[in-house]
């Protein structure tokens, strides 16, 4: 998204719009059948975001210490204060909304998690992320592309796994087609229309090989075909969701509409960018928490009917470094946070140990220590909520266990 | 991304186009369901990716490459007509001399038109800023021209190569057009920085680059003061621009590099060198410094910085990086290591001199050896089939029209958001949305649907001298390709233009002309056309 868009959009959000009613969600127990996955919704939060900042450890003295100008005061009275959620850690201001997915526990946090090799690239970072195997590159596919290779060849729709935007997340990476899909309502071929069987016909014999190409012409075709049928003029998000006017929020809609429309979805891929702020974090962070919040919130409220069937889960490279530079930003740094949201996931409660930021907890060179491996957390969505047993094939060298408790199942 | 319409409202089909369009997939949906592709799925439902190709990508067709067709392919936005008739008579040797002298190759035609149709490419950073104020608009229509002119030489300048190295130097030491002042310092730093030294020392491009304000915005040392040094120009310069991320300096690097590089900034003082770069003693770090393992005594001066780029232009990662990245571009995704042993051999004997690289690259074996290696990013595409058909366009809203459907594609210039450039890997961007998009602007072009650009579709079969639909389609691919296609495709195609008649038969010129636009459309959107 452009800062252009960011900033045009950041005047529409002043009034932020919630629904006027909010469902209460009272999901089923556990005990689906066991054939039944969830709908994994991945974000990447691009840049590194200062997960301080976010999920604020307001009750760490040490916080304010290095923190004088871009901190975020400790909840109480007035605006611009974080917002409690256990006493010692709150939401940024901006991600008010969420509170309310929080409080009807459908929304966790994990502190302090984060890949245990950090060089603090950028590249480097997202890249052994995605592909789940941190600190080295032998591996070719990612995360999920490894978890749907393994789990199912029958679901054989073009939707079965989508990356919204320019390009496919590296974490789909795999053998398994992944749809790139920018807008629902742009999706279909143009030009040619009186023509259609000659033309169409023409242009995927054209295709009819088995390179790389070939499968994404033969994806694309697929994906056409199906997508003809879901119209997304006529799509209104239930319960009274509004989600922002912003290329993250249309994003989250359209997912909302696909799952919807029943089109074979299990996973679905988005980035959100803009999270590398090296300056002037307290005019950038607000807008872009508010449209994260905003957006999450009204997914929540729009898919409340199928929430017990969907995990989304947050992810960033890197947070930032816990003192604060001369420029009003923080350089990059180590752990960061996760976001857990779904009808599955043990919500209102923040996850991991806390580290502190005392001096001596610091990891080089002054970042938040990793305390959860973000595997770990991965690892227990996909054998409780994804339905992979064999989490050693997404995750290969790396020892699974220990979960946090954060899914249900 | 401004709100401006992508092409005419005139038609279903042309709305169709527009970004966010209302009810664009209802037309559709009922003409779909007699189309041969759920044949084809029916056929393949256990289709799987290649494993290998995730790698890089290759193409199913590896025609058989005619050398000179292959040098203009990779070293050109598109092969114009009657350029490669020119480069066959004039030699490979002698016309890549010519294309590494660029200022010997007239260009004055397109030099005068870029002068008349874009007159803030030579203002001053406070001249730009000015217009930016009088404008309130953040630098939009700065930046917006500079993209149309970015454009507009890509697709008529006579220096090609050079063109292209160009853009390979501002996606190199890339930068986002829409952060904060870089929409208006961007003009300068594409003028002082990567066409005053594509082809020069790289020495030369970096000492260059670090003293761009446009780039000081944008990776944030406008604010590195000593008191709390900002890293982000620090890392990106050594993991981005120079010596690569595995070249083996630590965080405590990053971190003294920064600090060589405090109060490198930008000057806002209002004494009418707005935008300037200024060096302000006051906030730079003098003291001591270790940067790579070696020392630097500290003064308060640029000097600190200026060692710096010195030791990584010298670095033998920096010649191997940059090696590295030049054959990417030229010769594969993932280049044979022997090509980039040599040009980074060259890079080091030479002292980094591009040319020399260069001729090293494109001279290579491995470089003649690599046909159909390379996939088209969407920019290249876009330029590369206005190239081929021949397009003309001349207003700035004939070159806007032209670059809105860059949005939907991913490669608008100079709007990467991340410091590291555009991906130049064919696997990054061969995916449904990508070919879906290529597919949709294939026909726009075909149709000419662009307000003020003028394909030259009318009289199209004729002017091939095409008689029958063989014919038709052999000068189509001749006109667009310029390598040949394999028989099941091109009958595939001539089946297309006969529908049912001789595929040798004589048919009327006016049923070929009619044809023409769907037969341009399916090899612009066909897997040959995706090669360079």
């Amino acid at each position: 998204m452009s800062k252009l868009t960011r900033r045009g959009f950041l005047g529409a959000l002043g009034a932020a719009t919630l629904p006027q009613w909010f469902p209460r969600l009272a999901f089923a127990a556990p005990g689906r059948a066991s054939s039944q996955r969830d709908t994994l919704v991945c974000i990447f939060l691009r840049g590194g975001a200062d997960g301080v900042s976010v999920v604020v450890p307001f009750g760490d003295a040490d916080y304010y210490r290095n923190r004088p100008t871009i901190g975020i005061q400790a909840p109480g009275p007035g605006d611009g204060r974080a917002v409690d959620l256990d006493g010692f850690f709150g939401f940024h201001p901006s991600l008010g909304p969420l509170k309310e997915v929080w409080d009807d526990g459908g929304l966790a946090v994990v502190q302090a998690i984060g890949m245990p090799i950090n060089n603090h690239s950028h590249f480097d970072s997202m890249d052994w992320m995605e592909r789940g195997t941190p600190g080295e590159r032998r591996l070719l596919s990612g995360w999920i592309g490894r978890h749907l290779a393994a789990v199912d060849a029958t679901n054989t729709s073009p939707f079965r796994a989508i990356g919204f935007g320019d390009f496919v997340q590296a974490s789909l990476r795999g053998t398994v087609p992944a749809t790139a899909l920018g807008s629902i309502a742009d999706f279909h071929l143009q030009g040619f229309e009186d023509q259609v069987t000659r033309f169409q016909g023409t242009l995927a014999a054209l295709y009819s090989g088995t390179t790389f190409l070939d499968v994404q012409a033969l994806q694309t075709f697929g994906a056409v075909d199906r997508l003809a049928a879901v119209d997304p003029t006529q799509y209104g998000p239930e319960h009274g969701a509004v989600y922002p006017d912003t290329d993250f929020g249309n994003a989250m809609k359209q997912i909302g509409q696909l799952i919807k429309a029943d089109l074979g979805l299990e996973v679905a891929c988005v980035d959100l960018g803009g999270w590398d702020m090296h300056d002037t974090e307290t005019a950038q962070l607000p807008g872009l928490l508010a449209d994260l919040g905003a957006t999450l919130h009204a997914f929540y409220a729009d898919l409340h009917d199928r929430m017990g069937s969907i995990t989304v889960a947050t992810m960033t490279e890197f947070g930032r470094r816990i003192e604060e530079n001369a420029s009003g930003g923080a350089d990059h740094g180590t752990a960061s946070f996760m976001f857990l949201m779904g009808g599955g996931i043990n919500g209102g409660r923040v996850y991991g140990s806390w580290p502190t930021l005392a001096p001596e907890a610091l990891a080089d060179p002054g970042d938040l220590a990793v305390t959860t491996d973000y595997r770990t957390v991965l690892s227990e969505i996909l054998e409780r909520r994804l339905g992979d047993p064999q989490v050693d094939q997404v995750f290969p060298g790396f020892a699974a266990g220990g979960y946090l408790g954060v899914c249900r199942g | 991304m401004s709100g401006a319409p992508l092409f005419r409202e005139e038609g279903v089909s042309r709305r169709g186009l527009l970004k966010g369009a209302a009810g664009a997939g209802i037309a559709s949906a009922a003409l779909l369901q007699s189309w041969p592709v759920r044949a084809l799925q029916a056929a393949e439902p256990e289709r799987r990716l290649p494993i290998r190709e995730l790698a890089g990508i290759v193409p199913r067709v590896a025609a058989p490459a005619d050398p000179v067709a292959h040098l203009l392919h990779r070293t050109t936005f598109g092969i114009r007509p009657g350029e490669l008739e020119r480069a066959r008579q004039m030699g490979i040797a002698s016309w890549l001399d010519e294309q590494l002298a660029p200022e010997g190759i007239d260009d004055s035609e397109v030099d005068a038109q870029v002068g008349a149709l874009f007159p803030t490419l030579t203002r001053s950073a406070q001249e730009l800023l000015d217009i930016a104020d009088q404008q309130s608009d953040g630098g939009y229509s700065v930046a917006m021209e500079l993209k149309r002119a970015t454009l507009y030489r890509h697709l008529f300048s006579q220096r090609q190569l050079y063109e292209v190295m160009v853009e390979f130097w501002n996606n190199h030491f890339s930068m986002y057009h829409f952060k904060d002042d870089v929409s208006v310092l961007k003009t300068i730093d594409d003028r002082a920085v990567s066409r005053a030294l594509a082809l020069g020392r790289f020495r030369d491009l970096l000492m260059a680059s670090a003293h761009s304000p446009a780039m000081m915005v944008y990776l944030d040392n406008q604010s590195n003061v000593a008191d709390g040094p900002n890293e982000n120009y620090a890392r990106e310069l050594m993991e981005l621009h120079t010596v690569g991320v595995d070249a083996g300096y630590t965080q405590q690097d990053v971190h003294e590099v920064a600090r060589c590089f405090t109060g490198w900034t930008v000057d806002y003082n209002d004494q009418g060198t707005n935008g300037e770069f200024l060096f302000d003693p006051g906030s730079h770090d003098a003291g001591p410094k270790v940067v790579l393992g070696v020392a630097i005594a500290g003064s308060a001066s640029t000097l600190d910085g200026r060692r710096v780029l010195e030791i990584l232009a010298r670095h033998p990662s920096c010649a191997r990086f940059i090696s590295t990245k030049l054959c990417r571009r030229f010769v594969a995704d993932v280049p044979p290591t022997s090509v980039v042993d040599k040009a980074a051999a060259t890079f080091s004997a030479t002292g980094g001199d591009i040319r020399a690289v260069l001729r090293t690259i494109l001279l290579s074996d491995e470089f003649f050896a690599s046909a159909g290696q390379k996939l088209r990013r969407p920019y290249e595409f876009h330029v590369a089939a206005l190239r081929v058909l021949g397009a003309r366009v001349s207003t700035a809203d004939g070159l806007d029209n032209l670059i809105w459907p860059l949005y939907s594609l991913g490669q608008v210039p100079f709007e990467w958001e991340p410091p590291n450039g555009y991906p130049d890997v064919g696997a990054a961007w061969a995916n449904t949305n990508g070919l879906l998009n290529r597919w949709n602007l294939a026909a726009a072009l075909a149709l000419n649907w662009f307000d003020g650009v003028q394909v030259p579709m009318r009289g199209f079969a004729g002017r091939t001298g095409a008689r029958t639909p063989a014919q038709l389609v052999d000068a189509v691919a001749a006109l667009l390709l310029q390598r040949g296609i394999d028989e099941p495709d091109r009958s595939r195609l001539i089946d297309y233009v006969a529908q049912g008649r001789p595929a040798g038969g004589r048919v009327a010129p006016w049923y070929l002309n009619q044809q023409a636009p769907g037969l341009v459309s399916l090899v612009l959107g066909s897997p040959y056309f995706q090669w360079r």
